[in-house]
Formats: C-alpha cells, sequence, structure tokens
C-alpha cells in the first residue's frame, strides 16, 4: 500500500476530527484485513487500534462487543455461549480461516456492509446495535438502508440477550470460499426474525415471512413450508460468477426450512 | 519510519516505509522463512505469530506493530525440528512450500489446544493451503506431534 | 533390499521445514532490479503504438524492454525436448495480444513501487480485434489468432494456424463405424473439461545475474533447467556455453512450470543492465498468464455385444489449447494414448480431433496430461454402457480390461507426437487393483446407493486408470556418482525435484545399489554447470527414467569400487566381497572398509578421483494402473457433494518409498477431486478469467478432506530400477470419472461437465424429476 501519513490516534476524538477535516483522503483502518485486498493508496491512514475497545463484555442485558474485537475472539468468546448469540459465534467461526480472523474486527464487518457478510446476517437476525462516537446508537438495520452519511467511528457493537434459539447456515464451496447464499434464524419468545445474506446483495430480513410466523397459532411443517416460500419470495436474489439467482433461491428455501424446522424441534 | 519490535523475543528495530507489510519487511531482513505465496490472505505461506496469535504477515502493516511480538520458524528451531520429524515419518513434507507456516500453525495449535480434536485441527489448519500433500499425512503427523508429551 | 522399497523420511524435509533459504525467491541477488510485465487487457488486439517516454523519464527505472529489444524469433515456451512437439508460435513480445494477460512489454527497476508506476506510464494503443472465446467456434473463425508467417511446426503436428488448428491427428485400427453399425449397444456421449489451475504454493520466479566471467547465472523455479537453457540460448541467441542454469528447491509445479515463463525476460534485462535482476509472478499472474488444463470436448462412442463385450471406440476431441500452442499436440494425444488401451480387446478403435487456438490463457501441461481428461470421457462412457447393457460396471471391467501379458495396438500407433513404441503389459495388476478397491469402499454393502436422510443419498462409484514412465526413445536422463575421501558418495542428477521427492528416491536407487547407508550417499540435483542431462520432471519420468541411470551409475562405481578394492587387496576382483562397509579378499580375509580405501585412493597410493556417468533411455514405458473407488454422498435439496472415502489401489511396480509413494497418490487424488467439485476456471464474455485469485479459484481444503485410503499391488516391473514403474501423475486421472459415477449411482443423475458444482448437481436432479414425472 502507498501511505503518506500513518496516525496512530490517542483518542477517538483525534481520529473523528481527523476524518471530518479531510473525509476524502483519510482512511480508518481497524484490523487491515479488508483493506490490504481494496485499498492501494492512501494520505492518511488512521490506525484504531489503542481507542477503540478489542473486547466483549456483558453488562446487564446486553452484550457490548468493542468493535476492535477480532472474529476470532468472537468465534471462541463463552460470553456468547447464551440463547441465539451462539449463531455469531458460528458465524464468525465460518470466516476464512484463524489467521484472517485474528485480523478481521467486527467493527470492519460492520463497516463495510459486505453484500457477501456472514457477519451481517447474524447481527441483523440479533437486533443489533451500533454505537458511534457521534450519532450514538442506531439500529444495525437502519444503518444498512441508509444513504452513505459523514464520517463517524463505530465503537460498540451492542447485542439485547434475549431468551430464544438460532440457526446460522452458509453455504460454501469449500471452507475458504465466500457464502453463495446466508440464513439466520432467531426465535425468541416474543418474535422471529430470519436474515437471508449473500444474495448476492446485502443481507435481508424477510419480514413478511416474520410476520407470517409470529402471528401463527400452529406450527406444523406444511406451514414452515409455506413461510420459507414466503421468505424466498420476498427478498430479491441475484446472479454472480459464484451462482445464479434461480439456484440462490432454490437452496435459500431449503436452509431457510431447515433453520425453521430446526429451531421449532420439528 | 522506524518500528522497534521484538522478532523471535530479540528486540529489533526495522525502518520501513509506512505502507510496507510485514511479509515485505521480513524477507527485506532476511527471514525467508515467511513465504510469498499469494498477497492475499489467502493461502497461509506467508503466516507468522503475532503475539500467541497465527496471522497472515502479507496482510498486516509493519508499522501497526510497534512493540509487538513477532515468531517465525527461525524463533522455535526446536519444536519445528520435531514437528519435522513426525512430517518426515508421516511422509508429509513434499515441495515444503508451506512447511515453515505450517511449523508455526501446529506450534500454536499445541499451545492453545494441546487436545485438539480431528475437527479441531482441521478448523485450525484450515487457512494453511497445501496442494501437494493432500492434507491426509499433515493430519498424521500433527496428530503425532500434539501426542508427543515433551 | 534395505534402502529402497523402504519407508524412509525425505533427505531435505527438516531444512525446508526450518525456513531456511532453498526456493528461487529466496536466492536472489541483493539489489536485483524488480522486473515487471505490461500484460494486455484484452483478449485479442493489434499494438498500434507503444509509448515509454514517461516511463523512461521515471529515477529508479532501469531498462523497458520492447519488441524492438528482441530478433523476431517464433519459439515455444513448451519446455520440451528438441525438436519440440508444440508449434513454434511465441515471440518474447509480438504486436498482437492474444489473451488477457498475454506480455505486452517489461520494465525492470530498482524497486516493486517504480516498476508498478512505470507500469501505469507507459502507454499503449490497441486496436481490439474480436476474440475467439468459444472453442467449438474456434476453426475458421473469421478471426485467425496466429497470423503471422513466421510460425512454424518442427515437423508434422497437423498444424493449420490459418484455420484456428495448432494441432490435430486421427489415427484407427479397424473399422469402427462397421463395429458400431454391428453393436447389440451403442452408446454415444459427449463430455466437457475445464481449465484446472495448477495452483502450486510458490509463484513462478527467476532470478538472473552475470559472474566475474561474464556468464548469465540463473535460478528458476522451472521443472525443466536443461531446456530452459537450450530455448534460453535460441530466443536470445546468447551462447548457451555462458548460461548457468541453477533450479533449487521448486515449491510445486505439477506440470506448470515444466514451460518456459519469466525465464527469458529476466535474462534479458540482465544482459542490457549488466545488473542481477528478478521476476517473479503475482499470484493474479499465476492464475492469468501462466498456463492452465487443456479443457477439452471428448465425444464418445461405445459398441458393445448384449452379452457385455466391448468392441469398438471411437473418440473425437477437440481441445482448446488457449492463445498459443504449448503441448498442444501431446496432451490431445495422450487423451487416447494413455486411456484408450485400457480396452484393448475391441475389434476397432478411432481417435482423432484437433486442438484449436482461441484467446484465452494458454494451456499446457498438467499432471495426467490428457489422461485425465480422456480417463474422465471413457470411464463414464464405460458405466453409461453398463447401466444400458444391466451388467455390473466391475464385472464389465475385469471381462474386457487389459492384463498383465497382454497389449494394445495404440501402444506402437501413438507416442507423444510420434510414432509409439510396441510394448506388452510385463506387470499389470489391474484384476488385484479392482478386486481390492472393491472390497475396500465396501462396495456390495453400499452399491448402487443408499439414504443417509431424507435428502442425502450416498453413493459409490469406480474408475480405472493408467499413464506411463516417461517417453521412450525420446527422452534421457543421467547420472553421475562421486566418489569422497572418507567413503561418501556425491549424487549428481539433472532430474528435477519439485517436491514429488526424488532427490530422495534416487539417493535411496544410489544407496541400495552402493549397499550403503542412505545419509552417505549426498544429492544434488539439476545444475546445469555440475549435473548431467536430464529433460527434466515431466511425462512421470523421473523414477523410471532418470531412477535407471542412477541404478546404472551406482552398478558401475560399485564394479569400480571392487577393481580398486582388488588392487588395494592385492587379488583377484572375483575374490573380493563387498558388504557396504568394506570389501574382503575372500582368500586371505584381508580387509579394507571404503573409508581407507578411499582415503588411500585420495591421498596415498594409486591416486585417482572415481567418478561415474551413466545415463538411460527408456525402451518402453510401463504404465502404471490404479483403479479408483470413491463413496459420495449428494445432498438431492442443495445439490452439494461430499466424498466421504476414496481408495486407490495402484500398480506403480516397486514403490522406492513407499510412503513418499503415498504422498504421491494421495496429493494427485485431491486434486482430482479438486478438479471435479471444486475448481472452476470461466470467462467474461470480454474474455477474462473470472477466477484469477485463491478468493475465487477454490483448491481443496483440509476442511473437504476425505478419509483416503492407499494401497499398492505387489508388482515388480523387469524394467525399472528395482521393479518401479511410475506414481507421481497417474493418481489425478480416476476421480472426475470414479466420482461422476458414484453421483449416479447415488441419484441417478449423469453429469458430463466439469466441474460438478452444486448448482450443476441440483439442476440435473431438477430435470431427472422432470423427466421422470
Ligand atoms: C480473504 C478474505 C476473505 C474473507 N471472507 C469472508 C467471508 O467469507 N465472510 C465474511 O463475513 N467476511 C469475510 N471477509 C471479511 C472479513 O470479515 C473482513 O476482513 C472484515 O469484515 C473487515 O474487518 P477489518 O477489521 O479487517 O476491516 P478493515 O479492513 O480495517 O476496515 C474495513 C472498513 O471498515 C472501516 N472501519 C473499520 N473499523 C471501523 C470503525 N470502528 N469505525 C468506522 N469505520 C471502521 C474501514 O475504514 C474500512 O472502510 C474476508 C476477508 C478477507 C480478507
Ligand atoms: S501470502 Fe499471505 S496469505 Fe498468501
Ligand atoms: S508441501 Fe507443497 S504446498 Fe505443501
Amino acid at each position: 500500500m502507498k501511505i503518506n501519513e500513518y496516525l496512530r490516534v490517542k483518542t477517538v476524538e483525534e481520529a473523528y476530527h481527523q476524518m471530518i477535516q479531510d473525509p476524502i483522503d483519510s482512511y480508518l483502518i481497524a484490523g487491515g484485513a479488508w483493506t490490504k485486498l481494496t485499498i492501494k493508496e492512501v494520505q492518511t491512514l488512521i490506525d484504531l487500534q489503542d481507542v477503540v475497545k478489542n473486547h466483549i463484555e456483558i453488562k446487564g442485558h446486553m452484550v457490548h462487543l468493542g468493535a476492535m474485537t477480532s472474529l476470532e475472539q468472537i468465534a471462541h468468546s463463552t460470553l456468547l455461549d447464551h440463547h441465539a448469540l451462539v449463531i455469531l459465534k458460528r458465524a464468525a467461526s465460518i470466516v476464512m480461516a484463524p489467521g484472517v480472523r485474528n485480523l478481521a474486527t467486527i467493527g470492519g464487518s460492520v463497516m463495510g456492509k459486505y453484500a457477501f457478510s456472514d457477519i451481517i446476517p447474524a447481527l441483523l437476525a440479533l437486533h443489533a446495535i451500533l454505537v458511534f462516537h457521534k450519532r450514538g446508537n442506531v439500529w444495525l438495520q437502519d444503518f444498512l438502508q441508509e444513504p452513505k452519511k459523514d464520517p463517524d467511528i463505530l465503537l460498540e457493537v451492542l447485542l439485547p440477550i434475549v431468551p430464544g434459539v438460532g440457526y446460522f447456515h452458509a453455504m460454501k464451496k469449500t471452507a475458504l470460499d465466500f457464502s453463495i447464499i446466508s440464513v439466520a434464524i432467531v426465535k425468541t419468545n416474543q418474535r422471529n426474525t430470519m436474515v437471508i445474506g449473500s444474495r448476492p446483495g446485502i443481507a435481508n430480513r424477510c419480514l413478511q415471512a416474520e410476520q407470517l410466523l409470529n402471528e401463527a397459532d400452529i406450527i406444523d411443517e406444511p406451514f414452515l413450508e409455506e413461510v420459507a416460500n414466503k421468505a424466498c419470495s420476498e427478498v430479491d436474489f441475484g446472479t454472480n460468477v459464484r451462482a445464479s439467482g434461480e439456484y440462490r433461491k432454490q437452496i435459500a428455501k431449503v436452509y431457510v426450512l431447515r433453520g425453521l424446522k430446526e429451531v421449532y424441534g420439528l | 519510519m522506524k518500528v522497534e519490535l521484538y522478532l523471535n523475543q530479540k528486540k529489533q528495530v526495522f525502518d520501513v516505509l509506512p505502507g510496507e507489510y510485514l511479509l515485505d519487511t521480513l524477507r527485506r531482513y532476511d527471514i525467508l522463512s515467511v513465504k510469498r505465496g499469494c498477497e492475499q490472505t489467502s493461502c497461509g505461506v506467508c503466516s507468522v505469530l503475532l503475539d500467541s496469535d497465527m496471522i497472515p504477515s502479507c496482510s498486516v502493516l509493519t508499522v501497526r506493530l510497534q512493540g509487538r511480538h513477532i515468531t517465525t520458524v527461525e524463533g522455535i528451531e526446536e519444536e519445528a525440528t520435531k514437528i519435522a520429524f513426525y512430517f518426515g515419518q508421516e511422509g508429509a513434507d513434499q515441495c515444503g512450500f508451506c512447511n515453515p507456516a505450517m511449523a508455526l500453525a501446529v506450534y500454536s495449535l499445541k499451545r492453545k489446544n494441546p487436545h485438539a480434536t480431528d475437527q479441531e485441527i482441521k478448523e485450525y489448519l484450515v487457512g494453511n493451503l497445501c496442494r501437494c500433500t493432500g492434507y491426509q499425512s499433515q493430519h498424521l503427523a500433527i496428530k503425532r506431534y500434539l501426542e508427543d508429551p515433551s | 533390499m534395505k534402502v529402497a522399497s523402504v519407508k524412509h523420511s525425505s533427505v531435505d524435509g527438516l531444512g525446508l521445514m526450518l525456513g531456511r533459504p532453498a526456493y528461487t525467491a529466496d536466492l536472489m541477488a541483493k539489489n536485483s532490479l524488480i522486473v515487471k510485465v505490461l500484460r494486455s487487457p484484452h483478449a485479442f488486439a493489434k499494438i498500434v503504438s507503444i509509448d515509454t517516454s514517461n516511463a523512461q523519464q521515471m529515477t529508479g527505472v532501469e531498462c523497458i524492454l520492447t519488441a524492438k529489444d528482441f530478433k523476431r524469433f517464433a519459439y515455444t515456451r513448451a519446455g520440451q525436448g528438441y525438436p519440440e512437439p508444440s508449434p513454434h508460435d511465441k515471440f518474447v513480445f509480438d504486436e498482437y495480444v492474444r489473451y488477457v494477460g498475454d506480455e505486452v512489454c517489461a520494465v525492470a527497476c530498482v524497486d516493486e513501487a517504480t516498476a508498478l508506476e512505470a507500469l501505469k506510464a507507459i502507454k499503449v494503443e490497441y486496436q481490439v480485434l474480436e476474440p475467439v472465446l468459444d472453442f467449438e467456434a474456434a476453426i475458421n473463425h473469421s478471426s485467425i489468432i496466429h497470423p503471422e508467417p513466421e510460425i512454424h511446426e518442427m515437423f508434422p503436428i497437423g498444424f493449420e494456424p490459418k484455420k484456428n488448428i495448432a494441432a490435430s491427428y486421427q489415427m484407427h485400427v479397424g473399422d469402427v463405424e462397421k463395429t458400431l453399425t454391428s453393436s447389440d449397444v451403442v452408446v454415444d456421449e459427449v463430455f466437457y473439461t475445464h481449465a484446472q489451475a495448477h495452483s502450486m504454493m510458490e509463484p513462478h520466479s527467476v532470478n538472473t545475474r552475470l559472474d566475474y566471467m561474464n556468464r548469465l547465472v540463473m535460478y528458476s523455479s522451472t521443472q525443466t533447467p536443461f531446456h530452459v537453457r537450450r530455448i534460453l540460448s535460441q530466443v536470445l541467441t546468447f551462447p548457451l556455453s555462458k548460461i548457468r542454469v541453477i533450479k533449487p528447491r521448486v515449491g510445486g509445479g505439477f506440470g506448470g512450470k515444466q514451460a518456459i515463463h519469466g525465464e527469458i525476460i529476466c535474462s534479458a534485462v540482465t544482459l542490457i543492465t549488466k545488473k542481477p535482476a528478478t521476476l517473479t509472478y503475482t499470484r493474479k499472474e499465476v492464475f492469468e498468464s501462466s498456463y492452465s488444463r487443456h479443457p477439452m470436448r471428448l465425444s464418445i462412442k461405445l459398441g458393445a455385444t448384449k452379452e457385455g463385450v466391448l468392441k469398438a471406440i471411437d473418440c473425437h476431441i477437440l481441445s482448446d489449447t488457449g492463445a498459443y500452442g504449448e503441448h498442444a499436440l501431446t496432451v490431445f494425444m495422450v487423451a487416447g494414448s494413455k486411456v484408450l488401451p485400457l480396452y484393448n480387446k475391441v475389434d476397432s478403435v478411432r481417435f482423432h480431433g484437433e486442438v484449436v487456438y482461441t484467446n484465452h490463457t494458454p494451456a499446457g501441461a498438467f499432471r495426467g496430461y490428457g489422461a485425465i481428461q480422456g480417463n474422465f470421457a471413457l470411464e463414464s462412457a464405460i458405466d453409461i454402457l453398463c447401466k444400458k447393457l444391466d451388467v455390473d460396471p466391475i464385472e464389465f471391467r475385469m471381462k474386457n480390461m487389459i492384463k498383465e501379458g497382454e497389449t494394445s495396438p495404440i501402444f506402437s500407433i501413438m507416442g507423444e507426437g510420434t510414432e509409439g513404441t510396441a510394448m506388452n503389459m510385463d506387470t499389470c495388476k489391474l484384476p488385484f487393483c479392482v478386486q481390492k478397491g472393491k472390497e475396500l469402499i465396501d462396495w456390495t454393502k453400499t452399491y448402487p446407493n443408499k439414504s443417509v436422510s431424507q435428502d442425502i443419498k450416498e453413493g459409490v462409484g469406480m474408475a480405472i486408470a493408467m499413464q506411463g514412465s516417461g517417453i521412450p526413445y525420446i527422452d534421457m536422463g543421467a547420472a553421475t556418482i562421486k566418489l569422497n575421501d572418507d567413503g561418501f558418495f556425491n549424487l549428481l542428477v539433472g532430474a528435477t525435484e519439485i517436491g514429488q521427492g526424488s532427490d530422495t528416491v534416487l539417493s535411496q536407487i544410489a544407496a541400495e545399489a552402493l549397499e550403503t547407508d542412505l545419509s552417505n550417499v549426498i544429492v544434488y540435483s539439476s545444475d546445469s554447470d555440475l549435473t548431467p542431462f536430464d529433460p527434466g520432471a515431466y511425462a512421470s519420468s523421473t523414477t523410471y527414467v532418470s531412477g535407471n541411470a542412477v541404478y546404472l551409475a551406482a552398478l558401475s562405481m560399485k564394479k569400480r569400487l571392487i577393481t580398486e578394492a582388488a588392487l588395494a587387496l592385492r587379488c583377484e576382483e572375483e575374490l573380493i566381497r563387498y558388504d557396504g562397509i568394506g570389501f574382503t579378499n575372500t582368500n586371505t580375509n584381508e580387509q579394507i572398509t571404503l573409508k581407507q580405501l578411499s582415503n588411500r585412493l585420495f591421498y596415498n597410493h594409486d591416486q585417482k578421483q572415481l567418478m561415474i556417468t551413466e545415463s538411460y533411455v527408456g525402451h518402453k514405458s510401463p504404465p502404471p494402473f490404479m483403479a479408483g473407488f470413491v463413496r459420495v454422498q449428494v445432498d438431492t435439496s442443495t445439490g452439494e457433494v461430499r466424498v466421504v472415502d476414496y481408495v486407490s489401489v495402484v500398480d506403480c511396480g516397486t514403490t522406492i518409498n513407499p510412503m513418499l509413494a503415498r504422498g504421491q497418490v494421495e496429493g494427485a487424488i485431491i486434486q482430482g477431486i479438486g478438479m471435479t467439485l471444486y475448481e472452476e476456471a470461466t470467462y467474461s464474455s470480454q474474455g477474462r478469467l473470472h477466477q484469477n485469485d485463491f478468493l475465487s479459484y477454490h483448491i481443496p481444503t483440509r476442511k473437504e478432506l476425505p478419509h483416503l485410503t492407499t494401497v499398492f499391488a505387489d508388482s515388480y516391473e523387469e524394467s525399472g530400477p528395482y521393479g518401479a514403474k511410475s506414481v507421481g501423475e497417474i493418481g489425478i486421472d480416476t476421480p472426475p470419472a470414479a466420482i461422476a459415477n458414484a453421483i449416479y449411482n447415488a441419484c441417478g443423475i449423469r453429469l458430463t461437465t466439469l466441474p460438478f458444482t452444486p448448482e450443476k448437481v441440483l439442476q440435473a436432479i431438477h430435470s431427472l424429476k422432470e423427466k421422470l414425472r
């Protein structure tokens, strides 16, 4: 990479200040894994390693993930062994390999809004909240849909701890592949959340299908099949080199149904 | 820029451009066990240990490592010799290009998870590609190394 | 035998594991100029102009090479013996670029950053031409990929560049049409294979310098150091005597390093600047700009009696050699010559086809070398035939396949671009391989399938295969053994260790023949100044051809030692007994150790250096054989296929080192599985290769690893060193067909186009359901 100036900031405010002053030529780096693949030249590189937290803690009914927490930490954290939170562990543990996961951070995974992300579907299904330096709390779901905003620094990702169960599956050709499709489902006492990722567009919730489920009285296999059909008819699937939209739709249906059956114990 | 880090336990100062990746720095300073396979975070032959964690050195800027510990296979020669013994016993070394990084990975696995199951071994080493061996002989060698009490 | 035919750790594994400098890039001179190649963004274009003036003025740019810097000379990069069976259709730089990634010009700079800047500063104006991207439409396409008048074939290979044909060939035995018409059952199928990438872990690398005597000294990650030296000398008109090519450790080749890659450009930089230079391919260049396996369309017709006797095989192949014709003819011919003899009892057989130019990344040598493509088609077709006949595919093979003592007319008709060599199968343990494999995979318990769950179906499948052992009457290998004081030996071989373990195996052969310990044989390979000639690591030749040379050299050395011992012990040679450690005069019981004898020869009496060179040319190419058996699980709802077990039973003659032989088979099986299921090469409509990194090109990881069982048949090939045949390639041949057959057995779909991606599998399952409805 070509870098003119390397800035290892001492405070978040210092980083923020630099970003606001020179948004075009400044670049934030967290783990740097994706940056390595995509960025060839930067004027000012702002290194967040000293100012953004890199650990996981539980405060009240929330899991707090410092934005610099690595995916490998997440994959092994016992704090995430509760309820549906395990789907985040599962998602993290299938991203490439330990070496990459030791670099890649949860913050970078969110801020990149990667369409291929395995992390975002899991976070979406868990109703993650993003904590920014300036903007404060923002729902991940809103963040994904909003147009590009002024630069800000992600400090934490919050996950509500709600009793329930979860399912996560990502289909890859080999272990080091990007997902062809990913499915995250969370069932709690209050509601069901279903997300399909790598469509190949960015992960989407299946709101109508969720509603069908939430309103249902009797849940049996034919009904779950109907829900799976609904889920796959309300999100779009596209074609890229990895797979066709048609194929994605077919297997999304299979995995959504498998997931539903698993969380409903059918 | 000057970056001071502990390379194989020894404090050393490296003179780098801010955009230089660790792989390039190490090879420039004659640490040649660290191989260049893809420079795209996807083959694992450039792996080193950062503190106790395996990372692809092709993807970490050296300037960011001020004060950190880096271990290459040169720093674990005794263990690597043992690992080489088991690899040799199973015929798990062919072209050898993946091997220094493999030795580091196996070494760090033993420290983190000495009783790793078959599945855990595969999970841990999945990013260390090998095109020659077909992996099975490596797997057997790794298991025997993990069982080695010394 | 005490050294050969025993499991022995490799002689070099420890040093490599410890990361000692050993590979080409580890051995470049400090301050080497960094060479980078400007590559074509177009699949087919004429270069109108190249403006290097801006780049010339940049500080740190030492040299820019364009077509003007080279004499116009058509050659082939194939890296084969001379005259090559590949068309001479390549110029170092040309006025045309013929694929995305083709060479336009090159820069040499003080560092990489400058080199990349310099590439950006060079302005090239292209006249974009219509590319040929569909190999089935290449013949007589309106675009002629090679219009240049200087290109030529070295001997007739069916070269017709005006029609975009790089090579063509046809042969037949008997009247196939007639036999097919009179057959009770006929199968007529078309198969497609794709451009697998070698994906060796070490990218192609070369570095050069002038030594103090103005000789060009090169380290190169090549499989063919002696061919590199010859071709370099021809292309640069630089005397052969002034070139030294050293092949250090090579980080995997699989055929991908048989050809010339960066060697000529890097050498030219050094010759012009007088400075050391280095050129290492990026991973993208390895994918886009080295070469891949030849994609093929294979049309197969089989005819059989209703009793299950195979009567006719008709095979037509259209092969895509990409932009240049490296290995065009020979890979295509091997798809017949090392496949069709498997069924030698047919009345008639025909093999014909064309190898066409397209604007794709060139194709070249790759482990299996056509046999894997041919095997996929033939062994799939055999199973299709068995289904039609309603006979057991194993019984069918047992009845119709080639057996020990038999021959096939194809051996004498088809060689490597020329006529072949008649031979009998002095060793062929195929029946054992098939029986044993059937047992080990537990065939009868599963065949054809069983259900694992509602969605998952398990099936077993199999295929048989053969390969060769070197190229008879063409490729010569040589070995030198040198005695040292203290009684140890240097073994100098041209044979090219690229990870396959040849340094170890050849040392074992030498140690065995010299009756000494492996540690007493110090091997040094592939240095054109120091070691004798060898064609290189290809055609499964090293153990058999080079191994025979080592064997002969070791025997001669032993004889010489006995002569010298007889002198020392003052007796007739016949009275000398040698036990590896010393010599005894059996009359007097007087003794002299090897150590004493050598010290005496160096310092005391009858002083002389004992150094012996022998060479070997094969008179036949005894095929190794194998049977591959596979168990797969197919998720019929998603199309995902998992290989659970792979059983290989191999007849490669004696295994000089059973452990390394197993390694060759296992590695090849996984590569074959990769080609069958995961690895895919596709092109954009503009002719850009989609998969040009490991993020999109998926070689198997250890998580895809099935359980591998590898067994060797008891076999002794008289003509081989200690009974050995070859084992480097055979392992890769069976997976495509065996897996296709297993998937068919599991769920009734017949896949004919590689690779079997989940999407294709599911599509086939859906069409089958449609059909059954
Ligand atoms: C080879 C490879 C394969 C991968 N495969 C997968 C996969 O299969 N599935 C998957 O889900 N992911 C995959 N990833 C993505 C991986 O998870 C990303 O590397 C990671 O998501 C990015 O994290 P990072 O810390 O490396 O980000 P960086 O590269 O440091 O940053 C990424 C972006 O986020 C911004 N950013 C980072 N942190 C902050 C912050 N705190 N505040 C504001 N902006 C910030 C940066 O400015 C930058 O634009 C892969 C990555 C690589 C390199
Ligand atoms: S060179 Fe770093 S992962 Fe391949
Ligand atoms: S031994 Fe060659 S890549 Fe592993």
